[in-house]
């Protein structure tokens, strides 16, 4: 009996964006302002304009007062007006509450059951054939569109700012580069076309396009620079006029690398010794060092950022901060209260990679510090100074609640990044498996991680996805397979994944497997030259059952938690319980 | 801290619940009615409530709450079951034959219950002081790599010292301890005693070898840990995952007793 079975290699387009771009729309698009200006002999013959746009592109049609994009959702494309027009909503933006969204459907009681009675009797089985159609396409036409039928109300009431997007306009590039979330809602104002740039294409069509890419470059950091300032919770109450003025002396700063995990990757299996581990903090950028005068107040944009302090011959790491956190506001305040030039109590680096606004100490001082600003303005900087992380409150009096070096070893190994972080108490954990056995059930008897990964004393980070903030897992995927959902959870579409491996490769903490792939009736799938086709599988946090994911549920002795690393108080309180 | 507390909080609202129990049934006693009708069913239900957590760790596919949740549950009614029993037979031991089972039949459960809950926190907690997490399944991989690694290494050792001595040693004291688990009971009681024998009896043959064997043998002293480590694996994940294989199936014989006990009671309530 033949155990295999050949099929031909999945490959980045067999699976293309939409099935309907046909070459009248293809021809159109290439029409519009900024494809017109591409040359499309700049495009190598295997990687055409015109490929990219017919397999990494859609276009998307509105109606009027039609919700677009949605401030707090996840991206991975990137979206270009063809015609009609569509509103920005820029910081604070208008509550989705307003219009009744609902939340995504959670999946039914009765999907759970027939997950209960209708398994595969192999592992990773996968369906093959022509019956499986683009799926991407067929969710988006499902999902109806919301209509906001009072947007003037509800940007009056929130007091928010709008931009007018027309054809041409590109948006949604900021949080599909920085791997954020949308900071803005946009929405249609007549019948509208826009153009999704998947952001596979986007990245090859920067690649051969330099205006383009200079475009895109230039939005993110113009446009996104005045949006992020506008959400700074500091500035909150500091006028619209100044917030534009400050985003024009305001600097803009990169400190690492975007794939940051390369290097990470090779420089971790390297550390055995202190003198290792400190040569490590060293070669991270550093973006201020203790002792030093504070040059601005900083904000952190996109990335993380070591708080540390060198003692004696090493370094000591009191804590991280991320995406929204400022630093040096506590030596700037002292400094212009005292009258005497503060320096820096901790040392900050970047952690791996991190983008940094630098707002200029006159600035702060005229308009945050001066006793003639409004007092919402000077409650809010009182109320900001009183929550700063990681500054001299965390020096004096260590009141985080998580052991310190715990925290050192959740900053060490990068584990700051997850938001749904693995956790196994291991003093509580009976080993029976029961969360791996609960994962297979959910999943068609295929475990979706191991009970297995490094440790700190009791607790086990294991290796399961922790749904990055920053997940650089995707940089690398030529198909998009591996995406991020609007709730943050990183997913991998099986029918679109080629088995690269890119993405298992770069993940830093080992958390996706390739796995060989049967046909229902078990037989390996193989190429013409015997060689199995792959997949790539990590934990999906459950999304196709209802209720919390099965590995929480089902263990019985409240070991296993999933926990965002970040948020140092449900940390705390989970290692507390 | 918070775990003292609730244990402490829990712990009152289930002497709470047993006391308002007994006192509640000694007013059906002195009502002239026969309590053990109403304490039997009380104690059926219990039982039933009890396995249903085993039902529920099943169908771990549904939303049905977590099972650390339904484990509490589990716990505080298995200890109220005790009681609800004991008023059910007022305190005294059963005398007829299908009273005599069901009461064993319970003990069982019992017994294996607590037991099962006791060694789930001892030998958890052992087994995080370990220096190395192993997964279960895993360890006879493990153990097989060891063996090869330590018998490969022991060949070129006599190659390159042209002496049997320690070759010998290992075939009539080590072959067989690198070929299995061993010394189960000495693992799950805690002792160290057959490892730090094996240790001694290696440091003792130091004297009779040569400089190449010595080496080996003190690479061997490591292997030994090695292999200590993955038998305390071995003995403490062993008695956790068989444990309490005993305690779902006795208890679902005890539930067919139950009913067993029921149709008896209700068929010669009569004669009462």
């Amino acid at each position: 009996m033949n155990h295999r079975k050949i099929i031909q290699r999945p490959r980045r387009w067999d699976k293309p964006f939409s099935d309907g771009m046909s070459d009248k729309n293809i021809n159109q698009i290439l029409s519009t302002p900024h494809f017109s200006r591409m040359q499309e002999s700049d495009f190598p013959h295997w990687l055409s304009l015109r490929d990219i746009i017919r397999n990494d592109c859609r276009v998307r049609r509105y109606r009027k007062s039609q919700l677009v994009l949605n401030a707090g959702a996840y991206i991975n494309s990137a979206f270009l007006v063809l015609s009609g027009s569509a509103s920005l909503v820029l910081s604070p933006g208008i509550d989705p509450a307003a219009w009744g969204q609902v939340k995504a459907a959670k999946p039914s009681i009765f999907s759970a059951l027939k997950k209960l009675f209708i398994k595969s009797r192999f592992a990773e089985v996968r369906k093959i054939g022509p019956a499986v159609r683009n799926r991407l396409d067929r969710n988006t036409r499902r999902r109806g569109a919301i209509t906001i039928k009072n947007l003037d109300a509800l940007v009056r009431k929130a007091g928010a700012e709008v931009v007018a997007l027309s054809p041409g306009d590109l948006f949604g590039e900021s949080a599909v580069l920085g791997r954020t979330e949308m900071t803005n809602t946009v929405v249609s104002n007549e019948k509208t076309q826009v153009l999704e740039i998947r952001w596979q294409g986007l990245r090859d069509i920067c690649k051969y396009a330099p205006d383009f890419n200079r475009s895109i470059e230039s939005l993110y950091r113009e446009r996104g620079l005045y949006e992020h300032l506008l959400s700074v919770p500091l500035f909150r109450h500091v006028t619209k006029e100044k917030i534009r003025a400050l985003a024009d002396v305001a600097q803009y700063e990169v400190y690492g690398e975007f794939a940051w995990q390369r290097k990470f990757q090779q420089a971790s299996k390297k550390v055995e010794t202190s003198d290792d581990y400190n040569s490590l903090i060293e070669a991270e950028p550093v973006i201020a060092k203790a002792g030093g005068f504070a040059d601005g107040l900083l904000l952190i944009r996109n990335g993380f950022v070591r708080v540390s302090r060198r003692i004696n011959h090493g370094h000591y790491t009191l804590g991280h901060l991320a995406a929204g956190s400022i630093f040096g506001l506590q030596e700037l305040y002292d400094s212009w209260e005292g009258g005497e030039p503060q320096r820096l109590r901790c040392s900050y680096g970047a952690l791996g990679y991190a983008d940094v606004i630098r707002i200029p100490t006159h600035w702060i001082e005229e308009n945050v510090f001066a006793a003639d600003q409004n007092d919402a303005v000077q409650s809010e900087l009182h109320r900001q100074l009183d929550a700063l992380p990681g500054e001299k409150r965390k020096l004096d009096k260590p009141a985080a609640q998580v052991d310190r070096k715990f925290t050192e070893f959740l900053v060490e190994n990068r584990f700051v990044n997850g938001t749904q972080t693995m956790m196994i108490d291991l003093e509580r954990c009976i080993r029976c498996d029961d969360c791996v056995s609960a994962c297979a059930a959910a999943h068609d008897n295929n475990p979706k991680f191991i009970r297995h990964g490094p440790t700190f004393g009791r607790y086990m980070i294991a290796n399961a996805c922790m749904h990055c903030d920053d997940p650089v897992c995707m940089i690398g995927c030529p198909t998009g397979a591996i995406h991020r959902s609007e709730n943050g959870i990183v997913s991998i579409n099986d029918e679109t994944c080629i088995g690269c491996s890119k993405c298992a490769n770069s993940c830093p903490y080992d958390n996706i497997r390739m796995v060989p792939i049967r046909d229902e009736e078990g037989k390996l799938l193989t190429d013409e030259k015997s060689i199995p086709i792959v997949k790539a599988t990590k934990c999906d946090m459950c999304n196709t059952s209802p209720g919390d994911p099965a590995c929480v549920r089902a263990c019985s002795h409240d070991a296993l938690t999933r926990v965002d690393v970040k948020d140092v108080g449900e940390l705390a309180d989970w290692l507390d319980r | 801290m918070r775990f003292l507390r609730r244990r402490i909080r829990n712990t009152i609202l289930l002497v709470i619940a047993i006391a308002l129990t007994w006192y509640a049934f000694r007013i059906v006693t002195l009502s002239l009615q026969v309590q053990q009708y109403y304490s039997g069913w009380l104690v059926a239900g219990l039982i039933i409530f009890l396995l249903a957590f085993y039902v529920k760790k099943k169908l771990s596919v549904l939303p049905l709450g977590r099972n650390a949740s339904w484990a509490q549950w589990h716990y505080y009614s298995g200890l109220f079951l005790i009681a609800a029993f004991a008023i059910h037979v007022e305190f005294s031991i059963p005398d007829g034959y299908v009273e005599r089972i069901l009461a064993s039949l319970l003990a069982i459960v019992v017994v294996v219950g607590i037991g099962g809950g006791i060694i789930n926190r001892l030998f958890a907690r052992r087994l995080a002081f370990l220096n190395e997490e192993i997964i279960f399944e895993r360890i006879p991989g493990h153990l097989l790599a060891l063996r090869d690694r330590v018998e490969r290494e022991l060949l070129r050792t006599v190659e390159e010292s042209n002496s049997p001595t320690l070759s010998n040693y290992y075939d009539e004291h080590l072959a067989s301890y690198f070929s299995g688990n061993r010394n189960r009971l000495a693992h799950i009681i805690g002792s160290r005693q057959p490892h730090l024998e094996r240790l001694n009896d290696l440091e003792l043959q130091m004297r009779y070898l040569n400089q190449r064997e010595a080496a080996f043998a003190m690479q061997l002293a490591d292997y030994l840990e090695q292999k200590n480590t993955l038998d305390t694996h071995y003995a403490l994940q062993g008695a956790l995952k068989f444990w309490g294989v005993l305690h779902a199936p006795v208890g679902l014989v005890l539930l067919f007793m139950v009913f067993v006990h029921i149709v008896l009671v209700y068929a010669f309530r009569g004669a009462a």
